[in-house]
C-alpha cells in the first residue's frame, strides 16, 4: 500500500473501489505490463521522506555555505549583474494562476499569460527597434546559437563572423550549436587600445570570405564594457556581403543607447536577466530574440510568438500563439527549432520590471550605471599600480582594469575576498594575453561607500604586497 | 459554478500617462553627474537615443492591478483539475518555492569563488546522484533548460560518441517512431542527423518488423518514449535497445513521461544509453506559464566523458565540491553556467519531502487514477480507447472521439471547448498524431477519486449533449472563460505582434 502524504489525497478506501473498477486487484497488478525482469527489486540510494520543517531546516543547512553577495560590495558581473529587483516583480510573479500554468495550449482559459508576453514582445521591440520578438529563449548564449542557426537558414551561408573577445560561456555555446548544421565560426579581434572593434581586421576577414558569410555579430556593449563606435560601419559592411546582421544588447543600455532597429539590425539578441530577474547562480535566465519585420525572417524565427487577434463572434480583443508551423509541433524534423518550453515567467517577470521603470525609469538607470561605472574606473586610475582603464573606449557599466603587480591572480582575488568584498571577474585566465586584468561591473546595487571600501582593499593590498 | 474573470483587455501601454513614474532610483551626486555628462560627450551622437522609448508611464498600483487582472484570465494547477497529457500537471509544493527565495539561493552569482558556493553545489550534487539512481544511469548534468534542450544535448552526445570513434560520416540517421513528440525529430534535425520515422502498431508501441527495416549502418541511435505516447508500457524494450546496439547505436530515452515509472523500472536496466528528465513534469516544479523547467540528462558510463561542461564534482581530499573543465571529449557547452538553479533546488526539495518510499507512490497513484479514469470513459458512447480495450495503461491514456466526430459532428477541440466551461483545464488534443481525434488525458497523482469522477460526468454530458442532438450548445463553448472561441486564421493572416506593429496598423 503506498505511503500516506500530503501530496497524495487518495485514501485506502478509495483505492480499493477503484481498483474494483480497473478489474485489478492490487497496485502491483497495474504494473504487470512491465516485464518482471525489469521491475525494481531492490530500494536504491534515495533519501527516505522528510516533513516539511525538516526539509526546510535541511535545507537552510547547505545553504549556509553559500556566502551570497547582497550585502557585500561586489564587483562581479560578465554577464549576469546584480540589479535590485523591485517587490512589485515578485508578488506579481508569484499568483499562481501565472506560475502553476502550462503553455497556454487552451487560449481562452489562459488570456492573461498570453497577454502579458504579448506585452513582453511588445516592449522587447520597442528596445531593439525590431517589431517581431519571440516569447523568449533559454539564456543569451542559446539565443546566439539560434541566431546562428538562422542567418544559414536564411542565406544558406555557412560562415557566422564573432568577436574573439566574446564571454567564454556564449562563445562555447555557439561552438556546440554550430556543429549541427556544420556552421563555421569565425573570430575577428579587437583594437589592443580601445578595447572595441578592429574595424580593419574585420574587414579584411570579410574581404577573404565574401560569398560565404550568413552573418556577422556584434555586441554593443561589448565583453569588455564599451561601446562599439563603428557600429553603422559594421552594418555596411554585413549588408554589403548579403550576411544578416545581428547585436548583441544590454536591456538596460538601451536606455540611453540607440536601438539595434535604429542601426540596420536584422536579428538582436540579448541577456534579460537584468530586467528583475535573481542571480540565481546563473539561471534561470531569460534569452532575448528580436528580428526585423519581413516575411522570411518571420519564417525563419525560433521560439514562440503571441499574435492579437478577435474573438470569433465579436470583436472583443483576444490573444493566441500563432505563426505555429514554423515550430517543432506541427514542422516536426523540418521544424526552425526543437524549442517549446522557454523561460515565459522570467518574461513576465521582466514585462513587469519594465512597465515600473517605464522610459525615464530606464534611462535614470543605464546613467546611473554609467556615471558611477566610470567613477569607480576614475578612483582605480589614481592608484599607483593600477591601470583604469586598461582599454580607452567608453565604458557602460562594465571596465577592464590591470593590475601592475608581481603577485598572482590568485592571491589578489583572495585578499579581496577575506577582505568582504566580491571583487571584479579576473579575466586571465579566459584571455591569457590580458595578464592581471580584471572585468569590474558596477550597478545601483553598487554603492559609493562600497567604491570607496574597494579601492581601499586595492590599495592595502599594493602597499602591503607592493606594486612594481 | 466557474466563471473566470473577463477583463477589459487594455494593454499596459494604454493605461500610460506621460510623466507618470512606478519606479525610484537615488539621485546622482555633482560628480557622478558631472562624470555622466562627459561620458555621454565622448559617445558619438548618432549611437544615442534621441527619441524617448515608447513603454508604459504607469504607477506602481496600475502596475499591481494591470497583472492581477491577467492572472485573474488565467488558469493554473492551482486553479483546478490541469489533465493535459504529456505535461504532468501535478501539484507544485509551495515548500519548493520558499526555499528559493532566501539569499543563500538567489543572491548568488555564478561566477563567484568555489569556495563561496559550497552549498548550491551540494544541491546540484546530491540531485544529479539522485536522478541517476532513479534511471540507472552513471552521471547526470543539470545543464539543460527544457526537455527539447535536454534532447539536444543527448543527440550531441550521440553525435560525440560516433565522432570519437571515427564514424560519424556512416552513422547519419535518428530512429524515431511516428507517435513520438514533435522535438524528437526536430532535434535529431538540429543535431545534424537525419530523422528516419516508423510506424507504430495501434497501441503506439514500436512496431518491431518496421524497427528491423528500418536500422541499418548508417543508424546513428534510437529515441524512444517509454512507457509510450499512448500511455502504454514498451514490453520488447530489452528487445529494441538490444537490436540498436547490435548495429552500434545509441538508445535515447525521453522522459516526458517518467512519471509513471519512479521506483518501479529504470530506464537503464531497459537498456538505454540516455535519458532526459523534465524535472518541471516529473518533479513538480511549476510550468510558469510556458517555462523555465529543467531537462537534466543521464548516461551510462561510457557516455560519460562526453557529457556537457562543466561537471559538478566532489574532491575527497580538500572535502569540497569543485567545477570540473577538464573534459576534452566533452560536447563543450549547451548554455551559459551550470543549469536553471531556482528550479533544480525546488525538485531537490521535492525529493527531500517524498522521500524514495513516496516517489514510488507517485507513480504508482498516477497510473492508478489514469486507469481508474480509462476504465470509465471507454464506457462513455461516442468514445473509444485506440489501444487494446482490456489493456492496462501507465500514466496517462488516449481517449478518441472518433464515433462522436463521425456520428455527431462533434470533435475533440469541441469538447476541449466544452470542458473549459466546466472549470477544468482540456486534456491535449490531437496528440499523439497516430490517434484520431485524440484527447491525451493525463490526471496524475495529484487528485482524488471525485475530481476525476468529475471530469468523467463532464464527458458523459458531452455524449449525452451530442446523441440528443443538442451540438449546438457545445459548439457554443466555452462561454464561461475570458474569451469565447478565437479566431486563429486571422491572427496569423495579419499578425500583429507588439505594440508598434498595432499602433502602425490605427494610424
Amino acid at each position: 500500500m503506498p505511503s500516506i502524504h500530503p501530496y497524495l489525497p487518495q485514501t485506502e478506501a478509495q483505492i480499493n473501489t477503484m481498483l474494483e473498477e480497473i478489474g485489478v486487484s492490487s497496485i502491483d497488478e497495474l504494473f504487470s505490463c512491465i516485464p518482471e525482469d525489469l521491475l525494481l527489486s531492490r530500494s536504491i540510494e534515495i533519501p527516505s521522506s522528510n516533513s516539511e520543517q525538516e526539509t526546510i531546516k535541511h535545507i537552510k543547512e547547505i545553504l549556509s555555505h553559500n556566502k551570497p553577495i547582497d550585502s557585500i560590495p561586489s564587483f562581479i558581473g560578465g554577464g549576469i549583474y546584480h540589479h535590485f529587483i523591485p517587490t512589485v516583480v515578485s508578488t506579481l510573479i508569484s499568483r499562481s494562476e501565472f506560475y502553476t500554468s502550462y503553455t497556454p495550449y487552451a487560449p481562452e482559459l489562459s488570456q492573461g499569460m498570453l497577454q502579458a508576453l504579448w506585452e513582453y514582445q511588445s516592449m522587447i521591440a520597442e528596445l531593439t527597434g525590431l517589431d517581431l520578438v519571440n516569447s523568449s529563449m533559454y539564456d543569451m548564449a542559446t539565443a546566439l546559437g539560434e541566431a546562428a542557426l538562422m542567418c544559414t537558414r536564411v542565406t544558406k551561408k555557412e560562415i557566422f563572423l564573432v568577436p574573439s573577445y566574446l564571454q567564454p560561456e556564449r562563445f562555447q555555446t555557439l561552438q556546440t550549436y554550430a556543429q549541427g548544421p556544420q556552421i563555421s565560426i569565425k573570430t575577428y579581434p579587437f583594437d589592443k587600445e580601445t578595447g572595441t572593434l578592429d574595424l580593419n581586421a574585420l574587414v579584411n576577414l570579410v574581404n577573404s570570405y565574401r560569398d560565404q558569410i550568413s552573418g556577422i555579430y556584434v555586441e554593443n556593449p561589448n565583453f569588455w564594457g564599451n561601446i562599439e563606435p563603428n557600429i553603422h560601419e559594421i552594418e555596411k559592411i554585413t549588408h554589403e556581403v548579403e550576411g544578416l546582421f545581428v547585436v548583441g544588447i544590454q536591456p538596460i543600455s538601451l536606455g540611453i543607447l540607440k536601438s539595434p532597429g535604429d542601426y540596420g539590425a536584422d536579428i538582436a539578441i540579448g541577456e534579460g536577466q537584468s530586467l528583475g530577474l535573481p542571480m540565481n547562480f546563473g539561471g534561470p535566465l531569460l534569452g532575448i530574440f528580436a528580428v526585423q519585420n519581413n516575411k522570411k525572417l518571420a519564417r525563419a524565427m525560433p521560439g514562440r510568438i503571441i499574435g492579437i487577434s478577435t474573438e470569433l463572434k465579436s470583436s472583443k480583443r483576444a490573444f493566441t500563439m500563432t505563426l505555429q508551423t514554423r515550430e517543432q509541433h506541427i514542422r516536426r524534423e523540418k521544424a526552425t527549432s526543437n524549442i517549446c518550453t522557454n523561460n515565459a515567467l522570467c518574461a513576465l517577470a521582466s514585462t513587469i520590471y519594465l512597465s515600473l521603470l517605464g522610459p525615464q525609469g530606464l534611462k535614470q538607470l543605464a546613467e546611473l550605471c554609467m556615471s558611477r561605472t566610470n567613477f569607480l574606473l576614475e578612483e582605480l586610475n589614481s592608484i599607483t599600480g593600477i591601470i583604469s582603464p586598461y582599454f580607452s573606449g567608453i565604458p557602460f557599466k562594465e571596465f577592464v582594469f590591470q593590475l601592475d603587480t608581481k603577485f598572482s591572480a590568485n592571491e589578489f582575488d583572495s585578499f579581496v575576498q577575506r577582505n568582504n568584498i566580491q571583487g571584479g571577474l579576473s579575466l586571465e585566465s579566459y584571455f591569457p594575453t590580458l595578464n592581471q586584468c580584471y572585468l569590474a561591473a558596477v550597478t545601483e546595487m553598487t554603492s559609493l561607500p562600497h567604491i570607496n571600501q574597494y579601492t581601499k582593499v586595492i590599495r592595502d593590498f599594493l602597499s602591503k604586497y607592493g606594486g612594481q | 459554478m466557474f466563471k473566470q474573470a473577463r477583463w477589459d483587455s487594455t494593454l499596459i501601454f494604454e493605461q500610460s500617462s506621460s510623466g507618470r513614474v512606478g519606479f525610484q532610483l537615488e539621485k546622482l551626486t555633482a560628480r557622478e553627474k558631472n562624470l555622466l555628462d562627459r561620458c555621454k560627450q565622448n559617445i558619438p551622437s548618432d549611437l544615442l537615443r534621441n527619441e524617448p522609448l515608447d513603454l508604459p508611464e504607469v504607477s506602481e498600483l496600475c502596475v499591481i492591478r494591470h497583472f492581477t487582472r491577467l492572472s485573474q484570465m488565467n488558469y493554473g494547477v492551482d486553479s483546478g483539475f490541469y489533465p493535459l497529457g504529456s505535461c504532468t500537471m501535478k501539484y507544485n509544493p509551495k515548500v519548493c518555492d520558499l526555499v528559493t527565495t532566501i539569499p543563500e539561493a538567489q543572491a548568488i552569482h555564478p561566477y563567484q569563488d568555489p569556495s563561496s558556493v559550497q552549498g548550491s553545489l551540494k544541491i546540484m550534487y546530491e540531485l544529479a546522484k539522485w536522478l541517476a539512481e532513479l534511471s540507472g544511469m552513471k552521471k547526470v548534468t543539470l545543464q539543460p533548460a527544457a526537455g527539447a534542450h535536454g534532447e539536444y544535448t543527448g543527440i550531441m552526445i550521440v553525435r560525440q560518441y560516433h565522432l570519437s570513434k571515427g564514424n560519424l560520416n556512416k552513422k547519419r540517421e535518428i530512429i524515431v517512431p511516428d507517435s513520438a513528440h514533435g522535438t524528437n525529430p526536430a532535434t535529431v534535425s538540429m543535431c545534424g542527423f537525419e530523422t528516419v520515422v516508423i510506424p507504430s502498431n495501434e497501441d503506439g508501441c514500436v512496431n518491431l518488423e518496421a524497427l528491423q527495416a528500418a536500422v541499418t549502418d548508417r543508424t546513428a541511435g534510437v529515441m524512444f518514449t517509454n512507457p509510450n505516447t499512448l500511455g502504454m508500457f514498451e514490453q520488447n524494450i530489452e528487445e529494441i535497445t538490444k537490436i540498436i546496439h547490435e548495429v552500434d547505436g545509441l538508445a535515447y530515452y525521453d522522459g516526458a513521461n517518467f512519471n509513471a515509472i519512479m521506483g518501479k523500472v529504470r530506464p537503464g536496466d531497459m537498456g538505454f544509453d540516455i535519458v532526459h528528465f523534465n524535472l518541471h513534469k516529473t518533479f513538480a516544479t511549476p510550468h510558469g506559464g510556458g517555462g523555465p523547467g529543467a531537462g537534466p540528462v543521464g548516461v551510462t558510463s561510457r557516455l560519460e566523458s562526453f557529457l556537457p561542461i562543466p561537471t559538478i564534482d566532489f574532491d575527497h581530499e580538500t572535502n569540497s565540491y569543485f567545477l570540473q573543465y577538464n573534459h576534452p571529449n566533452s560536447i563543450g557547452k549547451i548554455r551559459s553556467y551550470y543549469g536553471n538553479f531556482s528550479t533544480l533546488l525546488r525538485a531537490y526539495t521535492y525529493i527531500l519531502r517524498l522521500g524514495y518510499e513516496g516517489l514510488k507512490s507517485v507513480s504508482e497513484m498516477a497510473v492508478l487514477n489514469a486507469n481508474y479514469m480509462k476504465a470509465k470513459c471507454q464506457k462513455i458512447k461516442g468514445f473509444s480507447i485506440p489501444t487494446n480495450k482490456n489493456s492496462l495503461c501507465m500514466h496517462e491514456f488516449v481517449l478518441s472521439a472518433r464515433d462522436l466526430f463521425k456520428e455527431k459532428n462533434i470533435s475533440a477541440l469541441d469538447v476541449s471547448k466544452f470542458i473549459i466551461d466546466q472549470g477544468f483545464h482540456p486534456p491535449t488534443i490531437y496528440f499523439p498524431l497516430i490517434v484520431q481525434e485524440a484527447l491525451m488525458i493525463e490526471p496524475t497523482e495529484s487528485e482524488p477519486k471525485k475530481m476525476l469522477d468529475g471530469f468523467v460526468d463532464i464527458l458523459k454530458e458531452v455524449s449525452n449533449l451530442a446523441y440528443a442532438d443538442q451540438q449546438d450548445v457545445i459548439l457554443e463553448a466555452p462561454i464561461n472563460a475570458s474569451v469565447g472561441r478565437i479566431d486563429d486564421v486571422k491572427a496569423a493572416r495579419r499578425p500583429i505582434l507588439s505594440y508598434r506593429m498595432l499602433k502602425r496598423k490605427k494610424e
